[in-house]
């Protein structure tokens, strides 16, 4: 009887075992923000223009890498005001289109060891969607683990006509039709 | 036309054209209007307004969140969650909800005094939305931007 006991016992633990690895390898490591930055950049030969928003919400997945971003459009500042008014009610229509998101992944993302401090190199893929049109975007990328913790940066250029922004004639001295967009985030929260 | 006449028109282009610029000039600096002077449009909790938000989106936008015509501020109560700061070193304030992980998420304008996680506190600000997307897997926040600690 012994013999039979030791056998269910050595099948639970082992059952056990499996299902603790299980749970650990499917718990995916997720970490986010709620307070990303996010600013852009038009340089045009009447005026240089920039904004910031900094309640830029983003997910990433360290495991997959996975990589999502969410903001509302009404939450970029400008220093002067009129500026942000057009901004939102003639160009990006934030009534119609609130907010803009990424969804994609870090497409080297074994590059990365989230254990070891550094500065790693990465490349950003997956839809963009900005009023309300969604463009397949590639951008270079870093990743900082610093102290154990994760921070994400990138720079890259978008065109406003790929999505439907259109600036009228008047203004093509004062807004450029390509946008620097810099992103910045401290992924301080686990999941 | 005689040599006074002229003199009228060009003058009065003239002081057309001054004015036209000034306004110009008047719009295109014009500083955004004053939070800390405006009277809220509602006074809420935390909770309740972390709840409107999602119960009924629309009816929230159209309570909470002005335009460009119609400024509104609002003013939140509740209790302090955390306090940090942005990658600007702006001060951040999240209000506790009903719902973990969801805030109200308020970007300091105005000073920060000696404010701590756990104390009660009412904030002045004008509301961007709710920033919530079912994808990511997280709770949303309710975004207040150029908030006032209201004493």
């Amino acid at each position: 009887m012994y013999h039979k006991i030791n056998h269910n016992m050595k099948r639970i633990v082992f059952f056990f075992l499996v299902a603790v690895v299980c749970c650990n390898t499917s718990t995916a490591q997720k970490f986010y923000t709620k307070n990303g930055s996010i600013s852009f950049f038009s340089k045009a030969p009447l005026e240089d223009i920039k904004a910031d928003n900094n309640q830029v919400m983003s997910v990433i997945n360290t495991q997959t890498g996975e990589l999502q971003f969410s903001l509302l459009t009404k939450g970029f500042h400008f220093k002067k005001a009129l500026m942000e008014e057009h901004f939102n009610s003639d160009y990006m229509e934030s009534d119609k289109f609130p907010k803009s998101t990424f969804k994609g992944s870090i497409t080297d993302i074994k590059k990365v060891d989230f254990a070891k401090d550094g500065t790693y190199a990465v490349t950003v893929s997956g839809d963009l969607t900005i009023h309300g049109v969604t463009k397949k975007t590639t951008a270079n990328s870093k990743i900082v683990i610093k102290d154990g913790k994760i921070a994400g940066s990138s720079k890259f250029i978008i065109t406003l006509s790929d999505f439907g922004i259109s600036i009228p004639k008047i203004y093509q001295d004062n807004i450029s039709k390509t946008i620097e967009i810099s992103v910045a985030c401290n992924y301080d929260q686990k999941l | 036309m005689s040599h006074k006449t002229k003199k009228y028109i060009l003058i009065t282009i003239l002081v057309i054209a001054i004015g036209g610029a000034s306004v110009g000039y008047y719009l295109y600096n014009k500083k955004h209007f004053s939070v800390e002077e405006s009277t809220p449009v509602a006074e809420i909790t935390a909770a309740a307004l972390h709840q409107t938000f999602v119960t009924d989106s629309s009816a929230a936008k159209n309570k909470f969140i002005g335009d460009e015509i119609n400024h509104k501020v609002i003013k939140v109560e509740g209790d302090i969650a955390d306090v940090k700061k942005d990658q600007l070193g702006n001060t951040i304030i999240l209000l506790k909800t009903a719902t973990d992980g969801a805030f109200i998420n308020c970007t300091l304008e105005g000073r920060s005094e000696n404010i701590h996680a756990g104390s009660k506190i009412a904030i002045k600000g004008v509301c961007t939305g709710y920033n919530f997307d079912a994808d990511m897997g997280i709770p949303g926040d309710v975004i207040l931007t150029r908030c006032f600690i209201v004493p």
